[in-house]
């Protein structure tokens, strides 16, 4: 049943009393305006900005999206979650939370941003799992938080994401861990170019003496230990940065071991090691520079522990049949079909998280323990060691659309249409095929698009901010 | 000629349609609305109505970068003359006298004004608008794409992009003289050829064009011809793409096919006049864009206009002020003489220029018809220019004022100068409000 609230007005306060405005509202022609939501009701975005006079109204039916910034009181998981569900919905929407139960219909899954949700099961295409990790760092979320070294000015922060044009460095202490990944989304112009330096002694220069530098040029990564001429190696495995103009990277890194691994859109790209560590000498910058004037936007930066563990670098030479001669190889290609049948999990099997996997049916759900029924015995383990949850097969919802559909996109990770019915106090009211009304937190919201089925929008949309 | 009356009468129905045209605000912060000004305070508040919203939107001054108010294309009731005064405005009017040490001009938008002498730098006469013949990239109507250029060309933010090879051509009628005019920028290295005026002959399968080529050495202008083997060099420029500022140019290409002449501008700046070696010119009317480079140079084509050159007015860019301390009269066959302009009266439809020559006793008379440039020497001349104002105020006819405060009312646009006082401006004749950093205006001191 759909549910009128009278008179929907979500005042949104604690983005009104923000210094400067960390939102955006983008409209259909290609306006776009700076500022903070005030209120918002089915028809009418209130808003409020430093370069208005007074407030506004604009009419909900030209704005494309409305996008704001992380902030202090980013959405995480409930309290002594151990892992992270992500169920991958069959219309393309992402839901995070923490599995709380499962039976023949639905999934329970606990969110930071709207409670207990009951997914239909019907719709639920996968469930990838993950541990949780503390944060050590999550931005960026303002240039001042960054060093901008040399003096200049080619950083800046817009739309919650830091911009470059220009060659330059910017550079902030973070209080690494002694293993820990460092992640960001990147997007560019041209080609990936950029400098990331971690574990650097000093954030006033982009060249300290101690830390170590990735090098990204096209498809090739170079590491170096800083100070020195001393190169860990090189790869040039990341062909995908040189196909794309963006990713999401991913370095893991220890001061123990000297381990330091690639990870380009979730595929482990190389691992380097420093034999000669030196961990006292190591500080606790993390650098991100530009080398050439192509556009440059970093986002989501996260810096979280690790766990140490990683798998191994596919043998991309063994992708090809034929021997190995020095200076190259003879031989042809793998065949596509060959190559998907050998990464393909057999069906109904799950994934754990040191590589086995274990063929299963899930019995149940408590606290962060799951029990499978196995074809020899029933198993009960901690739900953070799995990768995957298999699901029987069901017959799939046909999806609906409704009128005031929204697509959101949430301070997790989370991705989601729903139909926006209005507000409820601080409560953004929603709708979903997959798991009816929810009453979102205001402060989930990242990213919140309009008029979604609207086609004359879709290039507006799809526009990238430079 | 018409009198200023039925000027005006034009201009107020010109007023009434360009009050349809959206103008642009820039806002700090990337920022950016569109509507109509219909106000803006002597704070510098504009009014904006937008489409999106009930109410006007009322933008802080402080925060409006930029205002293009969508009429600077418009060409209609431009003055053949221009004064430019000594802190660098350029006024679009014409000239009605000169008497008692002040110039008496007059324009549609402006107005009558009366002009101190000592406030004049340069009185430039015998102005033709340029004629428009194509501005772009606003959509890919019109345009062929080959097949990379299917795949490769795409437009965003007014600009061609592309991501591979492939070309993208359209027939935008060059005229036998005309001006190209746009921007080309790339990521690394750029690899472009701009080709132009192409035709075929029967006889052969090898084109006749020309095409300005932009790679990672420097830039050429080389001519493909039927009756040559290879493409010969027009123009060479060894400038490494590196060595270029901001991996980004401004071109500017004048080509008058009836004489074989190329004249070619980088960044505002003559690279030179050069004669096409090859004998014929190249007839076509269309114009290329050819991209060669690999995806990941980004190469980016923008602000393309094609216009039709008239000639006439090129020497007031190169004429030169002479020392300054005198006044210097440039007649119409680039003839230079130095001494006084006492005065300017009308007679019938023409103004007649008074000169005197320091050679000459006799006060020589001028048809305006005979005058190319007139610099107004003196102490003043040399002052200190692009200093004063709070505002840029763009002007139609390729106009210019800096302003120390302005107010728009629905009609009217009342600014304080800092030479002249206050002005008033018909709206429809400002095409662009600028806000500048610089401190604010101080008045020049009259001699």
């Amino acid at each position: 049943m759909r549910i009128r609230i009278p008179y929907l007005l979500l005042v949104l306060s604690s983005f009104g009393m923000a210094e400067d405005d960390t939102a955006v509202v983008r409209f259909s022609n290609g306006d776009q305006l700076t500022g903070e939501v005030l209120a918002l009701s089915g028809d009418l975005l209130s808003w409020q900005s430093q370069i208005l006079k007074e407030p506004s109204d604009f009419e909900l039916g030209h704005i494309v999206d409305l996008n704001m910034s992380p902030g202090d009181d980013d959405a995480e998981l409930p309290p002594g979650a151990a892992h992270k569900a992500v169920l991958e919905m069959y219309n393309g929407d992402l839901i995070e939370g923490q599995l709380s139960g499962l039976s023949d219909d639905d999934i329970q899954l606990r969110t930071s941003y709207a409670g207990e949700l009951t997914v239909r099961r019907v719709n639920v295409k996968s469930v990838k799992i993950s541990r949780t990790s503390d944060y050590f760092y999550r931005g960026p979320n303002s240039i001042e938080e960054w060093t901008v070294t040399k003096g200049n000015s080619s950083w800046q922060f817009r739309g919650g994401a830091l911009h470059s044009k220009s060659p330059g460095g910017i550079a902030r202490e973070v209080g690494f861990p002694d293993e820990c990944v460092i992640s960001f989304d990147a997007a560019w112009r041209g080609s990936f170019r950029p400098k990331v330096i971690f574990f650097s002694d000093d954030i006033s220069s982009d060249s300290p003496d101690a830390g170590y530098e990735m090098v990204f040029q096209g498809n090739s990564v170079h590491v170096k230990k800083c100070g020195t001429n001393n190169w860990l190696g090189h790869s040039t495995n990341a062909g995908s940065l040189r196909e794309n103009e963006k990713a999401r990277i991913e370095i893991k890194a220890s001061r123990k071991t000297g381990k330091i691994l690639l990870y380009v859109d979730g595929e482990i790209i190389d691992v380097w090691e420093d034999g000669d560590i030196d961990a006292e000498k190591l500080g606790n910058g993390l650098h991100i520079i530009s080398q050439d004037s192509s556009p440059l936007r970093i986002s989501n930066i996260a810096v979280t522990s690790w766990d140490g563990y990683y798998e191994d670098v596919p043998n991309r030479q063994a992708g090809f049949r034929g021997r190995v001669f020095r200076g190259g190889f003879q031989g042809q290609e793998e065949a596509e079909d060959d190559k998907e049948s050998k990464n393909k999990l057999p069906a109904g099997r799950m994934v754990l998280l040191n590589g086995d996997n274990i063929e299963g049916e899930v019995l149940k759900i408590e606290g962060e323990d799951i029990t499978l029924k196995t074809p020899f015995t029933e198993v009960i383990f901690p739900i953070a060691r799995l990768k995957n949850i298999v699901l029987s097969p069901t017959e799939m919802e046909t999806p609906r659309r409704y009128k005031g559909d929204v697509r959101a996109t949430l301070a997790d990770g989370s991705r989601l249409v729903f139909r926006f019915d209005g507000v409820d106090g601080d409560k953004l009211v929603g709708f979903s095929q997959h798991f009816g009304e929810a009453r979102f937190s205001k402060d989930a919201f990242r990213r919140i698009e309009f008029n979604i089925y609207n086609e004359a929008m879709e290039a507006m949309r799809l526009r990238d901010d430079w | 000629m018409m009198n200023f009356d039925s000027i005006r009468l034009a201009a107020l129905a010109l007023s009434m349609a360009s009050s349809l045209t959206a103008a642009e605000v820039s806002l700090r912060g990337d920022g950016r609305l569109t509507g109509e000004v219909t106000a803006m305070d002597g704070e510098g508040t504009i009014e904006l109505v937008s489409p999106f919203s009930e109410k006007p939107l009322l933008i802080k001054g402080e925060e409006a970068i930029r205002v293009d108010f969508g009429n600077a294309d418009d060409t209609a009731f431009v003055s053949d003359q221009r004064v430019e005064l000594i802190n660098g405005d350029v006024l679009p009017v014409k000239v009605i006298s000169l008497a008692d040490g002040l110039l008496n001009v007059a324009s549609t938008d402006l107005g009558e004004i009366s002009i101190p002498r000592a406030m004049i730098s340069s009185i430039q006469l015998g102005l033709y608008p340029e004629r428009v013949v194509y501005t772009g990239a606003k959509n890919f109507k019109g345009w062929k794409r080959d097949k990379g250029g299917s795949e490769s060309w795409t437009i965003e933010d007014g600009e061609f992009l592309a991501r591979g090879q492939g070309s993208l051509s359209r027939d935008v009628g060059l005229p036998e003289k005309f001006i190209l005019r746009f921007t080309v920028a790339w990521n690394n290295y750029p690899n472009f050829q701009f080709q132009f005026g192409e035709s075929k002959r029967k006889e052969s399968a090898k084109p006749d064009r020309y095409f300005l080529q932009l790679i990672g050495a420097g830039l050429g202008i080389y001519r493909t011809s039927p009756d040559k083997s290879g493409d010969v060099p027009i123009v060479l420029m060894n400038r490494s793409s590196g060595s270029m500022r901001n991996s980004r140019m401004e071109i500017e290409i004048r080509v008058d096919r009836s004489r074989s002449q190329i004249q070619l501008y980088v960044d505002g700046e003559m690279e030179g006049r050069y004669t096409d070696p090859v004998q014929g010119v190249p007839s076509g009317t269309g114009i290329s864009l050819v991209s060669r480079a690999p995806r990941e140079s980004g190469l980016r084509v923008g602000g393309i206009q094609v216009l039709e050159w008239d000639d006439r007015s090129d020497r007031h860019r190169t004429e030169e002020r002479g020392d300054g301390k005198s006044d210097s009269l440039i007649g119409r066959y680039g003839e230079r003489l130095g001494g006084k302009l006492t005065g300017i009266r009308r007679d019938g439809e023409t103004s007649v220029y008074l000169f005197k020559s320091d050679f000459q006793k006799e006060v020589l008379e001028l048809a305006d018809q005979e005058v190319s440039t007139v610099f107004i020497g003196g102490e003043a001349a040399t002052a200190e220019k692009r200093s004063t104002g709070g505002f840029t105020l763009g002007l139609r006819g390729r106009g210019e004022m800096q302003v120390s405060s302005c107010i728009f009312g629905s009609d009217q646009v009342t600014t304080e100068h800092p030479l002249l006082g206050s002005v008033e401006i018909d709206r429809s004749g400002i095409t662009s409000l600028q806000r500048r950093k610089s401190r604010r205006a101080k008045p020049v001191k009259s001699r």
